[in-house]
């Protein structure tokens, strides 16, 4: 009985031994938006095993406007998810513990678009201006800047569309500069006829997509974590030098999901997150400076966005710059 | 033989086929571009008919169905409604019209009396049934939605983007929106919008409905360019008309699109447009929604008819041009074949061949008058060169027999020295170098016995043969009438009368006529008009023999001539000579002179006779040089040596 029981406690000692081995660490990622180009480099670590050879198990969920990543993450339903950095400033400025472990985007791709026709040509030209804006976290550069240059704006609410701004209701508008303003020159305006106005250029530069983890996960997988940002950065650098077969699997993702795949748009896209990711060294970094980090507190907690300092140190746990 | 670059056939061809082929390609080109003009006027009109035919039918249920939103409204703002009855309106217009899938009353939150905010019930179709929603916040915010916030803000009523069915991701939508208006503390206030959705699945079965030649088909395009219908399927809803320039690299079709979106209307040619065929484009504005219709018509098609008769046009210029270059051949064959062979035939006359036959034309044109006239020319050369041959050769024979004559002239005078080897008392040396013609230049010599020599030089006036046989004459009866005891003037007397007496020419001759004693070295002589000679000493004195004043033989009959003496001292040397050596000429027509001819004789002290008559003849003649010999050059000398037994 002894030796029965002895059998026992060693043979299901070391069978949990082989299923630990054998046990693939498997995850959920999901975007903050449609699978397009601006997550080709999560797209391509998966469909190139890049994330099979860092050990891990990805499941890429499809995101879109309807799921938001960061709720999506509190409530636990996926692992990793891609956001900005304001929203998951304020979800951390509410006590939910959430860490960055990569930040991709070091450059706003947010930008203010007017018409010059309507004799706008520089920052001041936007006072008294019909301007349409997004919700929430799309407005809080803009409104930053209107504070900064006390400019008396009317704001609208902008849709998924720039019809407000083709329809000529206003005469500024909002845009991704990877995503609407592409769409805007496919509009039949000609970039000369647009002035741009740049929130990196007005010192409120916020970096946006990173990817983020909730605290309690990034202390029992610090490696997997390491693993999942260094895979996902391997998956962008692959992104960026196989332009056209990347083009092929967004296309691919898109319209299983059921969104229109214009190929010249995703193009565009790839092409302009390069620039974003890469705005100096040519090399995905995947670090989030302190200095950009402290303007994006500041710009918040000034507008009233968040209340609390949130230390660097305990948000950003990504190890970069180690040889 | 001709080179064939300079033919004339050749050359005829380049010319007239250059000059046809400049006027047909002005011809050609002209008439192409106006049948293009005229082919391209028709598809422009034939385009813009199909296509205002199109919009029409378009515009037609756009604007059925933008009444009941308009009715609608109307109501809105002229009757206060209950939900119920609003309601009971939204189903019964929906119902009743076949394009539209549903329609909204939207009110401003808050202007409904009805209800406390949002207020926007929707009528729809759905599987053939009508249901009905309120539209609401959080899931449907209305008031945030294009279809609702441009038209209030524009205040005016409009068709919105094509967008896809939420539920159903094959269909587009597009939705027409009328705001309506309340009075609200006397200000007019919007209240609202009232919206009809279709589906727009029409419009793709009408605008497929336009065919034009072949392949010609139409598209539409919406505000923002978007393409609404469009033969590949892959466009609709997904690709702009600029993203497509985009994508081609093509700025002419992003400007088009541009012209497009602000209302214009044109026809235009977009070169290898999607990349593929050139095609012409007609394009005109939807005035309802600010949509464009495109009507595309391939470059190729429309120009079918026209290039299949550019290519018979340009076969028929072809064949044209074999038959022009065929006939030009012929022609210039029938203009130069005569040509050659008069130049074959004249080749032959200037080779010498006067028998050639000249070739004869039977036409009348140029080239038969040029033949005439050489078969003229080929029978005067003819004739001339006869009678030049004829001269000549009478000219040859005569040349021949004066020859002859001036061979038998020297043949008489003695011509073997030394003359007397016998004699060592004297030495004597004679030559005449005769000039072209026959000349009447002589000397002779002769012993009647042992102590006296007979010698004479002499010159008959004027040349040829009568100077000759004057000449002849002359020596004969010279040595005929000398006898020894007849004293020399007697004899020279009796020549001159002989001569004078049968002299019908008047002709005269010059005679220096001498005889030496061998013995003594006494000269008797007379000189009849000769040049007078020297006396040549061993010390080198030159001496002139001094004139007689006689005149030459043959001019006056009687004439007594005199007889003088010299006597030589030992190794003297008495030189004769004719004019011809003081009389020769160098090139600059110079004489050679008595001055010269003594200043030689100095030199030849030393000489014997031989030498000094050779060297006399050498002498002028490299006075002379090139210049011609006009007379006879004699020269003659007798050197005198002193007997022994006298010494």
């Amino acid at each position: 009985m002894k030796k029965i029981l002895i059998i026992l406690i060693l043979s299901s000692f070391s069978l949990s031994l082989f299923s630990q081995q054998k046990k693939e660490t498997s995850f959920k990622f999901l975007p903050h938006w449609m699978p397009q180009a601006q997550f080709a480099g999560f797209i391509m670590a998966y469909e190139k095993g890049i994330y099979k050879k860092h050990g891990l198990d990805i499941e890429l969920l499809t995101g879109g406007p309807n799921r938001s990543s960061l709720d999506w993450l509190v409530e636990r339903k996926t692992d990793f998810c891609a956001a900005w950095l304001s929203s998951a400033l304020q979800v951390r400025d509410k006590n939910v513990k959430l860490v960055n472990i990569c930040q991709l985007i070091q450059r706003s791709a947010l930008m203010l678009v007017a018409k010059k026709g309507r004799g706008i040509n520089s920052i001041k030209d936007l006072n008294g201006k019909k301007v349409a804006l997004w919700q929430q976290d799309f407005r809080i550069q803009a409104e930053a800047l209107f504070t900064k240059y006390n400019l008396k704006v009317k704001v609208y609410p902008l849709s998924e569309t720039q019809n407000i701004f083709i329809r000529d209701v206003v005469d500024v508008t909002s845009v991704m500069w990877y995503n609407e303003y592409h769409l805007l020159l496919n509009s039949g305006y000609d970039s000369t006829d647009l002035q741009i106005f740049s929130f990196s250029d007005y010192d409120l530069n916020f970096p946006e997509d990173g990817i983020y983890v909730l605290e309690d996960f990034y202390n029992k997988n610090k490696s997997e974590c390491k693993e999942f940002s260094d895979a996902t950065l391997e998956g962008w650098d692959y992104a960026f030098s196989h332009e056209e077969e990347t083009l092929q699997y967004v296309k691919k993702y898109l319209t299983k999901a059921k969104y229109a795949a214009n190929e010249m748009h995703q193009r565009w896209m790839l092409r302009q997150m390069k620039k974003l990711l890469q705005p100096d060294a040519g090399v995905a970094s995947g670090e989030l400076r302190a200095r950009d980090y402290q303007n994006v507190i500041k710009t918040l907690k000034e507008s009233g966005y968040i209340n609390n300092d949130i230390s660097f140190k305990d948000f950003f746990k990504a190890e970069y710059g180690t040889p | 033989m001709v080179h064939l670059k300079n033919s004339l056939a050749v050359k005829l061809v380049v010319s007239i086929l250059s000059v046809s082929g400049l006027i047909f390609i002005f011809i050609f080109g002209s008439n192409f571009s106006r049948s293009r003009e005229i082919l391209l006027n028709n598809a422009k009109l034939n385009a813009k008919h199909l296509s205002s035919a199109t919009v029409n039918k378009i515009e037609i249920i756009l604007t059925n169905v933008e009444k009941i939103p308009y009715t609608l409204a109307y109501h809105l703002e002229h009757n206060s409604l209950s939900e119920k009855e609003m309601l009971g309106l939204l189903t019964s217009v929906t119902e009743s019209s076949n394009e539209i899938t549903g329609v909204t009353i939207a009110y401003e939150p808050g202007l409904f009396a009805g209800a406390k905010g949002e207020f926007a019930p929707y009528v729809y179709k759905n599987d053939g049934k009508l249901k009905t929603v309120y539209l609401k916040s959080p899931e449907n915010v209305y008031t945030k939605k294009d279809w609702y916030l441009i038209p209030k803000e524009l205040q005016r009523a409009m068709w919105s983007e094509p967008y896809y069915n939420v539920d159903d991701n094959s269909k587009i939508l597009a939705t027409f929106s009328v705001p309506f208006y309340l009075h609200q503390n006397g200000k007019r206030v919007c209240a609202g919008i009232v919206s009809a959705e279709i589906d727009l699945h029409w419009l793709e079965q009408i605008v497929k409905g336009v065919t034009l030649y072949q392949n010609g088909y139409a598209f539409l395009i919406s505000h923002d360019g978007t393409f609404v219908t469009h033969p590949t399927k892959d466009f609709i809803m997904n690709e702009t008309i600029f993203s497509v320039a985009e994508k081609d690299n093509d700025p002419a079709v992003r400007k088009y699109g541009q012209a497009a979106l602000r209302g214009k209307s044109d026809f235009i040619l977009l070169k290898q447009f999607l990349n593929k065929k050139n095609i012409w484009l007609y394009y005109v504005p939807l005035l309802t929604n600010d949509w464009s219709l495109g009507v595309v018509i391939p470059d190729d098609e429309l120009m079918a008819d026209l290039n299949s008769l550019t290519r018979y046009i340009l076969l028929y210029n072809l064949v044209g041009a074999i038959l022009l270059i065929i006939a030009i051949v012929f022609l210039a064959n029938r203009i130069t074949r005569p040509l050659k062979k008069l130049a074959t035939a004249t080749d032959q006359i200037a080779a010498g061949n006067f028998n050639v036959a000249i070739p004869e034309m039977h036409s009348k044109d140029e080239v038969s008058h040029l033949a005439a006239s050489f078969n003229f020319m080929k029978i005067s050369l003819r004739q001339y060169i006869d009678n030049l041959m004829e001269t000549t050769a009478a000219k040859q024979k005569m040349e021949s027999e004066l020859k002859i004559a001036h061979e038998i002239q020297m043949g008489i005078l003695p011509k073997i020295f030394p003359p007397f080897p016998h004699r060592p008392e004297f030495d004597l040396y004679a030559v005449i170098e005769p000039a072209k013609e026959v000349g009447g230049d002589f000397y002779d010599f002769f012993l009647l016995d042992d102590s006296f020599l007979y010698f004479t030089v002499g010159d008959v006036s004027g040349k040829g043969v009568p100077a000759s046989l004057f000449m002849a004459v002359t020596k004969t009866l010279i040595k005929a009438s000398t006898a020894i005891d007849l004293p020399l003037n007697e004899i020279i007397c009796k020549v001159n009368n002989d001569l004078c007496r049968e002299n019908d020419s008047s002709m005269f001759v010059t005679i220096f006529f001498g005889r030496i004693n061998i013995r003594t070295g006494e000269v008797d002589f007379v000189n009849a008009g000769h040049n007078l000679p020297y006396i040549i000493s061993q010390n080198g004195e030159i001496k002139k023999i001094e004139k007689t004043g006689d005149i030459a033989v043959g001019i006056i009959d009687n004439y007594p001539y005199k007889l003088a003496r010299i006597t030589l001292a030992e190794d003297d040397k008495i030189f004769l000579y004719t004019d011809g050596i003081t009389e020769a000429q160098n090139i600059t027509d110079e004489l050679y002179s008595d001055k010269r001819l003594e200043v030689f004789l100095k030199t030849q002290q030393s000489s014997s006779a031989k030498e000094l008559v050779l060297n006399s003849v050498k002498e002028v003649k490299k006075f002379s040089d090139t210049a011609p010999q006009s007379d006879d050059i004699t020269s003659f000398t007798l050197k005198w040596f002193k007997p022994m037994e006298s010494k």
